[in-house]
């Protein structure tokens, strides 16, 4: 092979791994985004569902969403809680999972007080086709909403925030139909006919259940006011505040195969945040609009070997070409060489000429 | 915005939902009067039910004194300084309201212009009992009516507004209006406690449970009502002040009903506030004792006609007044119609039953002094 | 009739002079005698009974003196500080002459009750307390919601002093209470319901070693409604002014028979309601954890503490007319 052309092919083969190589690690996006698009990465192996501080977000690219005040339906508040939300997302063979992070000065995470509220967030999931309106959709156009809340994590983390941990020096002489000592443990310590009077517990209302499974509410809605927790719960979520920043990671499965959620393929996210400070619940919220999820198909070790071999086949192909080409061209120029030779030594103006066929043509 | 008819402020008012007023509207009548404070009410409805944990600081049905007393603190001072002194045109029969309800006068963001207590606003339920508007002053003569120094007891419930603030305000349609009997209640599965009915009700009976996170109210003790029976803060009355039953719209009044009878044929009972622009369903005779100007601010414009009236009755002069009153509390059932059946009055139930009879003038007997028979004289000690 | 709680009546030929306008509210002057009525008067001295000015014999001594002497009199402890004439009636909140401390029933007596207990001194989730005229309470200081020391005559309240009494004692016996302004309350009397579980031994120590507070003796699970002391600590029986007068014509305690001798209404000593004269002094501000104002005279709406807002309200002017 001549040198020029073994410089040819290094170079391209070396422009390959980069490229691959840059891609596989994220410094290029996949494809060009049109409008707020939110590109989940994917990972293989399992997500770090309950750590927003892992390492292996940074595989992730953040999206900035601007915020904005939910107005259209009353109450609502005056201006956004805070300017953006930062979201980042990764994925493996069978959940997505989505980071969540925003400025609150203030942790809220109790709801036992009556002037207590709680920060939170949620992610408002629709199919990219037909999606339904922002405002957590329409009738006949649900969504999927899935809501991490900072008092059902803190009822997980701490154990159940009862009524001593905000009243210490409460006291009863009686409750009815309940044994034992104050400061009865809700509801452990309640027998059938005591648990008459903790109605909203006795009626399955999730909100009242001393006992939390999962720190986030998997619900559907069809409209403001329809908002519903759906009967299975399918979603995790963890969330840490530190230095005045919340960090919140929801993870659920891409098809979890309950019809009331939205399986995860071609999609569109919206978020909204609720700080307990300003008192915000319900409708009393800052909100997103719509992003696209560009969800990566997971990408193993296989794929990267293939890719790269088909780059270098390309490259190959390529050089091989070019080099055919150039072998000819060598021959066509020793041939005329050889005319000039042969015909006593004028040479004349090397022209490229049609190629000649193998039955026809003249000599010049 | 929609368009209700509110017959208690004599015009149309903006409404977050449509009229829909319910088959039939379950109501009271308390008549201050005969109120002692003895509280049977209050711990009759606390032990039934906001017993529970979370619920310590509840008492759907509260008697506070007035004018010190509040429960929450300054429920009505707050609510009333919020709206501010909003007038009533009285040149109309009825008075018609010209002011702006608290729908009408919501800030802006908000469906009703409110606000939220602070939890230890619930504490001493109880303060400013029996306490005097002023110090008792010895240059002026206590027996006239009105007082010279008042108070007087305030018993409240859930008012089972027909245009509820609570209903209104929440987002989420997790209170409702019964059509049967228009109690409104709050649905304890739906309820996520928002609590902005805490925040709506200016009478602040919608209470958040501490425990189960979600809030609650009275309930008009429904499972009695519909067996024709009265809620247990109604049929413990010691004092016989309540009357129970079901209320029509003004053109609907049916005059052998006790409640139209007494709110809409003799307009004796008053509602709470209604300046508010809630249609409350629980009725009050003004006391006879307190200044008219502090009683118009709480029962409206008609205060005056009603004060003479219940003086005409003490008099004398209302017999079938008299009839109604003294059915109070008579039986525990419900009673749909009432009759003076000569010296007596009699209370029907939902069936057209007669439930009970009681005589206007209690039978006396006098013994004479000397028994003859044992030759002693008879006295009422030992 | 004055006002005062005490019924003065003299010796024929000397006539109190008739009280006129308000010149007794501007102090309530408790005398230095008990006298009775009668045109054949024996002294204490046909009796065997010493002039002695100690709570005992000033009971049952009666005097012979002209209205203008009485009129100079003056309590013994008046110069002590002593001011008020204090009683314990019966109330609604519980049975006629029972004691009764409960939960929901405390909280429903009187204004202090809190289930939750936000200030921890609260003996229980309410508590007793004296009613006070207002003004009584300003001129010594204090502020409604304040607690407060309530004393009695020293020489048997809160109980007799025997060799076996410590100062152990003392403290859990001495009186102290929150005070609440009642505006009806005639000046310099003052009036503290009678139902509320006393202090013991048991109950102060679960006051000061329990972590919530509560007045609830860690043995035996008694719970009091008050800190220290009780509206016992001021009060004692009483014996009668007419225990001398053997002689004297009454009516049979049941039927309807007229004699004399002993009869147990007329003779016998006077258990309840009790009164009392008193001493009143502040202990501790009403605030949470005893800083400043309890929390509804800081924001206006009690007596003599009321906002703008709640003068208006007074006044009816959100009325609109």
């Amino acid at each position: 092979m001549e040198p020029w052309t073994r410089r040819f092919f290094a170079a391209v083969l070396i422009g390959a791994v980069l490229l691959t190589g840059m891609q596989g690690a994220g410094w290029l996006p996949a494809t060009q985004a049109q409008g707020p698009e939110l590109a989940s990465a994917a990972v293989s192996g399992a997500l770090p569902a309950m750590d927003p501080a892992s390492a292996a977000w940074g595989d992730a690219a953040p999206l900035q969403v601007p915020l904005s005040a939910q107005l259209v339906i009353l109450p609502t508040r005056a201006t956004p809680f805070t300017d953006s939300l930062e979201v980042r997302s990764l994925n493996n063979e069978t959940h997505i999972a989505v980071r969540l992070s925003w400025a609150d000065p203030v942790k809220d995470i109790y709801t036992t007080r009556q002037g207590q509220f709680r920060d939170a967030v949620a992610i408002q999931v629709a199919p990219r086709a037909g999606t339904p309106p922002l405002c957590m959709g329409a009738a006949g156009g649900g969504t999927h909403i899935l809501q991490w809340k900072a008092d059902w994590q803190a009822d997980i983390e701490e154990g159940f925030h009862d009524l001593q941990d905000e009243f210490p020096n409460f006291w009863v002489d009686y409750y009815p139909y309940l044994m034992g000592q104050p400061p009865y443990t809700s509801p452990v310590n309640f027998s059938e006919n005591a648990r008459l009077y903790l109605v909203g517990y006795t009626v399955g209302n999730p909100f009242s259940q001393p006992v939390k499974v999962t720190a986030v509410e998997d619900a559907v809605a069809e409209g403001f006011s329809t908002i519903t927790t759906q009967r299975q719960l399918d979603a995790i979520g963890r969330g840490v505040w530190a230095d005045g920043r919340w960090s919140v990671v929801i993870t659920w499965p891409k098809d979890s195969g309950d019809g009331q959620d939205v399986p995860i393929g071609e999609n569109v996210l919206a978020f909204a945040v609720w700080d307990g400070a300003s008192g915000d619940v319900g409708s009393r919220k800052s909100i997103t609009g719509w992003v696209n999820l560009q969800v990566e198909a997971p990408r193993g070790p296989v794929e990267l070997v293939l890719g790269v071999l088909l780059v270098l086949l390309v490259a190959v192909a390529l050089v091989t070409l070019r080099s055919f080409r150039r072998q000819r061209k060598e021959r066509e120029e020793k041939e005329r060489e050889d005319e000039v030779i042969l015909s006593g030594g004028e040479a004349k103006p090397v022209r490229a000429r049609p190629p000649q066929t193998k039955t026809g043509g003249k000599l010049p | 915005m929609p368009q209700v008819q509110n017959w208690q402020l004599n015009r149309s008012m903006d409404y977050q939902y449509p009229e829909a007023r319910p088959t039939r509207q379950v109501g009271a009548v308390f008549d201050i009067n005969k109120c002692i404070a003895c509280q049977t009410c209050t711990m009759a409805c606390k032990t039934t039910w906001t017993s529970g944990k979370g619920q310590e600081y509840m008492f759907w049905n509260s008697v506070e004194t007035k004018p010190w007393g509040s429960y929450p603190l300054g429920w009505d001072v707050e609510i009333l300084d919020r709206q501010g002194a909003q007038p009533w045109d009285t040149s109309t029969d009825p008075p018609t309201f010209r002011g702006e309800t608290l729908f009408e006068k919501a800030p802006p963001g908000e469906r009703v212009e409110g606000w939220r207590p602070e939890d230890e606003d619930w504490a001493h339920p109880n303060r400013g009992e029996d306490e005097t508007n002023a110090p008792i002053d010895p240059s002026l003569y206590h027996l006239t009516i009105p007082h010279a120094i008042w108070n007087f007891y305030l018993a409240r419930i859930c008012m089972h507004c027909t245009y509820p603030a609570c209903v209104a305000a929440c987002p989420r349609k997790a209170i409702y209006k019964r059509e049967e009997d228009g109690i409104v209640l709050i649905d304890q599965e739906r309820c996520r406690g928002y609590r902005e009915c805490v925040r709506a009700c200016p009478y602040k009976r919608s209470m958040y449970n501490h425990v189960t996170r979600i809030s609650e109210k009275c309930i008009f003790c429904y499972p009695a009502v519909e067996r024709g029976i009265m809620p247990r803060c109604m049929r413990n009355c010691i004092g016989k002040i309540r009357m129970v039953g079901y209320i029509h719209r003004p053109s609907e009044a049916d005059p052998e009903n006790p409640m139209d009878f007494l709110v809409h044929t003799k307009r004796i009972a008053l509602p709470l506030f209604p300046q508010f622009g809630l249609e409350p369903n629980i009725y009050y005779v003004p006391p006879i004792n307190a200044p008219e100007r502090f009683l118009e601010q709480m029962f409206g414009p008609g205060v005056a006609e009603a004060v003479r009236l219940y003086n005409r009755m003490r008099e004398g002069l209302e017999p079938e007044l008299r009839a109604v009153f003294l059915l109070c509390v008579s039986t525990d059932k419900i009673l749909h119609r009432f009759a003076l059946d000569g010296s007596e009055a009699v209370g029907y139930d939902g069936n057209g039953i007669e439930v009970v009879r009681v005589p206007l003038q209690e039978p006396a007997v006098v013994r004479p002094f000397l028994d003859p028979a044992n030759a002693v004289y008879r006295h009422n000690t030992s | 009739m004055a006002t005062t709680d005490r019924v003065v009546i003299v010796v024929p030929g000397d006539h109190p002079p008739q009280i006129q306008g308000s010149a007794h509210l501007d102090r309530l002057k408790p005398y230095g005698e008990v006298v009775l009525y009668t045109d054949r008067p024996k002294s204490l001295a046909d009796y065997g009974i010493p002039e002695s000015l100690d709570g005992e014999t000033r009971q049952v001594r009666n005097v012979v003196k002209p209205w203008t002497a009485v009129q100079a009199t003056q309590h013994p402890l008046a110069a002590s500080g002593y001011q008020f004439i204090m009683y314990t009636p019966k109330y609604r909140h519980a049975c006629h002459s029972m004691a009764s401390s409960m939960d929901t029933q405390m909280v429903y007596f009187g204004p202090f009750g809190d289930f939750y207990r936000r200030d921890k001194r609260t003996p229980y989730v309410g508590e007793g307390y004296v009613d006070m005229n207002p003004d009584d309470a300003k001129s010594l200081g204090i502020e409604d919601g304040d607690y407060i020391w309530v004393d009695g005559d020293p020489q048997d309240r809160p109980y007799r002093k025997m060799g076996n009494d410590t100062a152990e004692d003392a403290r859990v016996m001495r009186w102290k209470v929150r005070a609440r302004y009642y505006p009806a309350m005639p000046r310099w009397t003052c009036r503290a319901w009678f139902h509320m579980y006393g202090a013991t031994h048991g109950s102060v120590e679960g006051h000061e070693t329990r972590e919530d507070g509560l007045a609830k003796s860690p043995r035996t699970g008694y719970q009091a409604a008050y800190r220290y002391g009780s509206h016992q600590s001021i009060t004692r029986a009483w014996l009668k002014p007419t225990l001398m007068t053997d002689s004297l014509v009454r009516k049979d305690s049941e039927g309807q028979r007229i004699g004399t001798g002993f009869a147990l209404d007329v003779h016998g000593a006077t258990g309840a309601p009790k009164e009392s004269f008193v001493k009143i002094t502040w202990a501790e501000d009403g605030g949470i954890g005893g800083v400043r104002l309890w929390r509804p005279a800081a924001r206006g709406f009690r007596p003599t503490y009321e906002s703008d807002a709640m003068r208006r309200y007074l006044d009816g002017d959100y009325g609109g007319g």
